[in-house]
């Protein structure tokens, strides 16, 4: 019971607290990549304290068993002398319902998000591989469209697409910038995390509205860790002057989080980015304040240590 | 499956840059393949390109004639288009790594720029 109350603490201290603190922390923006794990770090260790709050709730305590049918055995024992008192028995229901949920909400979301994502994805491929050229920039699909816009279709048979005007306004250095960044986000796989954060915001974001936020700045970092990769190969100013020269669009809600509002923080960023050594340390101390509870549940898990029966 | 995919693509190459309406054999003439493709292959792929709605044909004798349902243009602007609004009621991960500014955004940086 203790157990479950501290933990169920944390999470409510650290979705209040941390967020706020990660948004105006520098060294996130410093360190991109960094953020990013801090950002999905957070969100994840307070998903799995409250998983880990109402198993403990529901079965007073855990022990991880080699032998399944030990185990099974002991959860039954277990359930048995909790449903003895009638006070045990509510909670221990409570306990099992709300994990069902949170389970069951989980699975209904990834489904979902990956029921659209695939069929997007087959759509647009199917779409770009007739109507773009392939032969004027290899391994780079051309869209003959005046305006300047670039982007990728991140996976297993990824594609970076650019369009003429893009390639008609822009100069080869720079160009290469474009291309470098695009090649970054599917190097880097970024499109697993934002998948991974999108999962989670869609299944919790009605009881934890700041899951969206946590979505959002993940997306801005992400483009953030793609500019820095480019930057090694091209330069801070070449990668600039390219992302001044992109189009004014229409800005629509949903690439509103994303890389569409990112494109004027970024170019300040790359701007005046200067050395922050302290940030890594910084970060890295975060981390490991986030990842604590992480450590202290599968502590708990593994040798039924500090959870104490109800 | 990519294999076929390249295959569409360079039909529909043929058929845009043409401006009359093509048979098969017409097309499989003109595709410069190593060794060369058989004639149910080029058919298997029209028709496809046919049910997904790239193309439309009408019965010329024993075959048909096949031609594009719109301009290479008009398919770039209507693909543009579903990029950029962001088709389904959730953005996907593929929407997010697009590149670009809001009018704001830009008015602001060409004065930043001094331009």
């Amino acid at each position: 019971m203790t157990s479950a109350v501290l933990l169920v603490l944390y999470a409510l201290l650290a979705s209040t607290i941390a967020p706020r603190a990660l948004i105006g922390a520098r060294w996130v923006v410093e360190t991109p990549r960094l953020g990013v794990v801090a950002w999905q770090g957070l969100v994840l260790s307070v998903l799995a304290a409250v998983v880990a709050a109402m198993l403990s709730l529901s079965l007073g305590f855990l022990r991880l068993c080699h032998e399944v049918a030990a185990f099974v055995h002991l959860c039954v024992t277990g359930l048995a002398q909790e449903y003895q008192a009638p006070g045990g028995g509510l909670v221990t229901v409570m306990g099992l319902n709300l994990l069902g949920m949170i389970v069951a909400r989980l699975v209904w979301s990834a489904v979902v998000v990956g029921r659209a994502e695939v069929k997007q994805r087959g759509q647009t491929t199917s779409m770009l591989d007739i109507v773009a050229r392939r032969d004027v920039v290899p391994d780079v699909l051309v869209l003959e469209h005046e305006a300047a816009y670039a982007f990728c279709l991140p996976g297993r048979d990824a594609r970076v697409v650019v369009t003429r005007g893009l390639l008609e306004s822009l100069s080869p250095d720079q160009i290469t910038a474009v291309l470098a960044h695009e090649r970054a986000h599917i190097r880097q796989r970024h499109h697993l995390v934002l998948l991974s954060a999108s999962v989670l915001s869609r299944a919790f974001s009605p009881v934890a509205p700041w899951l969206c936020m946590a979505e959002e700045q993940t997306a801005r970092l992400l483009e953030m860790c793609a500019d820095d990769a480019a930057c090694r190969s091209v330069g801070r100013e070449t990668l600039r002057l390219a992302l001044t020269r992109l189009v004014p669009g229409r800005a629509t809600p949903v690439l509103l989080g994303a890389s569409a509002c990112a494109v004027g923080e970024r170019l300040e960023r790359l701007r005046t980015r200067r050395r922050f050594r302290p940030a890594m340390l910084v970060g890295a101390a975060a981390v490991v304040v986030a990842s604590a509870p992480v450590f202290m549940v599968t502590r708990d898990l593994a040798f039924g240590g500090l959870c104490l029966p109800m | 499956m990519r294999r076929l995919g390249e295959l569409e693509a360079v039909v529909m190459d043929q058929l845009w840059s043409s401006t009359e309406r093509l048979t098969v054999r017409h097309v499989l003439e003109h595709l410069e393949r190593q060794p060369p493709l058989a004639y149910t292959t080029v058919l298997t792929v029209m028709d496809n390109l046919h049910r997904k709605g790239f193309l439309r044909r009408e019965r010329d004798g024993r075959a048909f004639r096949y031609w594009p349902t719109k301009a290479r243009a008009d398919f770039t602007a209507d693909l543009m288009d579903e990029i950029l609004s962001g088709s389904g009621d959730r953005s996907t991960t593929l929407m997010r790594f697009l590149d670009r500014m809001t009018p704001e955004e830009a008015a602001s940086m060409r004065r930043a720029l001094g331009d």
